[in-house]
């Protein structure tokens, strides 16, 4: 293994006070909320973030101005199987591939998205973007045909629950909103903690409610991505994490209303970043003549970040400022809400607190468009 | 061995200690017949050494799920006294 050494891109070769200081303030975060196993994620995750492999220039982020890694991915999943294979082999744990069969397509279904982000992290464009989109209109596809109770049959909409209604219609929908909900996740990675944040809710909900080891397992390899990635900005999750861990929660989400443990609305104000984001990026593409894939600067995440660059100096502070007032605002309010229990999960209610979400998104990314007045540039092979 | 798989190695372990650590929590559990004492047990302080505060509480939640789904194994189960709602090895699993 080959790892970084010179100062400039590994800063445990000769650390400066500040990243000293990142040192003793991840470590001690992660103590106090997950003890020495914590302790000992974030150690992993700071030796991956100095590997040569898989590294990022600061020229090639919307965003951050740091040298960083891309393997986020890669060691939430060595971390995710360690952990299952340690409760396997130390425990009564057996895992839920083994004992339901939808469980074993899902996780086959996460499996062939990591390999496909995995892929695209190790070497960047290896996988042209169409061959990668019909690979996923693949395995959706074919996961959903095999495991049809994952469609919901109704989410409280009256014209969709209409085309539900006939399986092959049903079919199709879902196939592509889960393709394109995968593509938003990836498009919305484009601050630190920023969907970090939103997917260590996502699996806190999904563990205060199911109660499984897999999601208890996911929500903690994911609290400490988050405070490594806030904390310092070394380490993104790149296509591999956002990829799997997109797959994984669109799979536990449809699961979730499909059996009606949720309703549609909470899911989506649960993760209503992401789709907001990418519905009014496919929008402001078209109305500007761009292809609605193509990367720009326009995103909420690009225009806060500006508005936080201006009043600090350092070149974390507003980067993950920006990613946890987003995610703390969209799934944060939907988890306390969720939490203080002032609306039961499976209510439609949250369609109205979903509208509130898009509603604040839209206010705020007018106020942020006209106060800046700049010029969007259309920037080639930016993730977000 | 470089300084690269020494931190591997050493974060490696810690997170062993972490999932050693919940195994044993659960063994006891089944051991007392989920008599409780395991699970509200959150803030002593080897277990919060081992998996923090946070950590703690998963720990007793996925404890407390898993009381009526979890496997029990022959050699437990004297420990556990047919406490547990009479099920029998692999009755039910989680």
């Amino acid at each position: 293994m080959s790892s970084v050494s010179d100062s400039t891109k590994n800063p445990a070769s000769s650390p400066s006070r500040t990243t000293l200081i990142k040192y003793v303030v991840m470590a001690l975060l992660a103590f106090l909320s997950f003890g020495l196993t914590g302790l000992g994620v974030i150690i992993v995750m700071f030796a991956l973030s100095t590997l040569r492999a898989g590294r990022d220039s600061a020229a090639s982020h919307g965003i951050s101005s740091l040298n960083s890694s891309r393997l986020g991915g890669v060691a939430i999943v060595i971390t995710f199987i360690l952990f299952l294979i340690g409760m396997v082999l130390l425990s009564s744990y057996t895992p839920g591939v083994v004992r339901d069969v939808t469980f074993l397509h899902l996780w086959s279904t996460v499996f062939v998205c990591v390999i496909l982000g995995g892929a695209e992290d190790i070497k960047a464009d290896l996988l042209s973007p169409y061959f990668r989109l019909v690979v996923k209109l693949l395995v959706f596809g074919f996961f959903l045909w095999t495991t049809p109770n994952v469609i919901p049959t109704s989410i409280g909409v009256p014209g969709v629950d209409y085309l539900l209604s006939f399986p092959l219609i049903a079919w199709g929908l879902c196939t592509l909103f889960c393709v394109g909900f995968i593509n938003a996740f990836n498009m919305a990675d484009g601050a630190n903690g920023l969907i970090p944040g939103i997917v260590t809710i996502a699996f806190g909900v999904f563990f205060l409610e199911y109660g499984r080891p897999a999601e208890g397992v996911l929500f903690f390899v994911c609290l400490m991505f988050l405070i490594f990635n806030v904390v310092s900005g070394w380490f993104f999750l790149g296509d591999m994490g956002s990829y799997g861990l997109g797959a994984a929660i669109v799979c536990y989400g449809l699961l979730g209303v499909a059996e009606g443990d949720f309703s549609a609305g909470f899911m989506a104000c649960l993760l209503s970043y992401p789709c907001v984001d990418f519905v009014a990026s496919v929008i402001r593409r078209i109305r500007k003549g761009l292809s609605p894939l193509q990367a720009d600067n326009g995103h909420l995440h690009n225009r806060l970040y500006r508005f936080y660059a201006q009043k600090f100096e350092s070149r974390v502070t507003p980067n993950s400022l920006t990613g946890l007032t987003i995610s703390g605002a969209s799934s944060g309010v939907c988890f306390i809400i969720y939490a203080l229990d002032w609306i039961p999960v499976e209510s439609n209610a949250w369609f109205g607190v979903f509208g509130l979400q898009v509603t604040l998104y839209l206010i705020t990314l007018s106020r942020l468009r006209s106060s800046q007045m700049d010029e969007i540039a259309p920037m080639s092979g930016m993730p977000g | 061995m470089n300084r690269f798989s020494w931190t591997l190695l050493i974060g490696m372990l810690l997170m062993l200690s972490g999932i050693s650590g919940v195994s044993r929590l659960s063994q006891a559990a089944i051991s007392s017949g989920f008599d409780g004492s395991v699970v509200s047990n959150v803030n002593a302080p080897d277990r919060l050494l081992v998996l923090g505060f946070i950590g703690s509480r998963v720990a007793s939640e996925l404890i407390h799920r898993g009381e009526s789904t979890v496997i029990i194994k022959d050699e437990d189960r004297s420990l556990a006294n047919d406490k547990i709602n009479d099920r029998k090895p692999g009755d039910v699993v989680n």
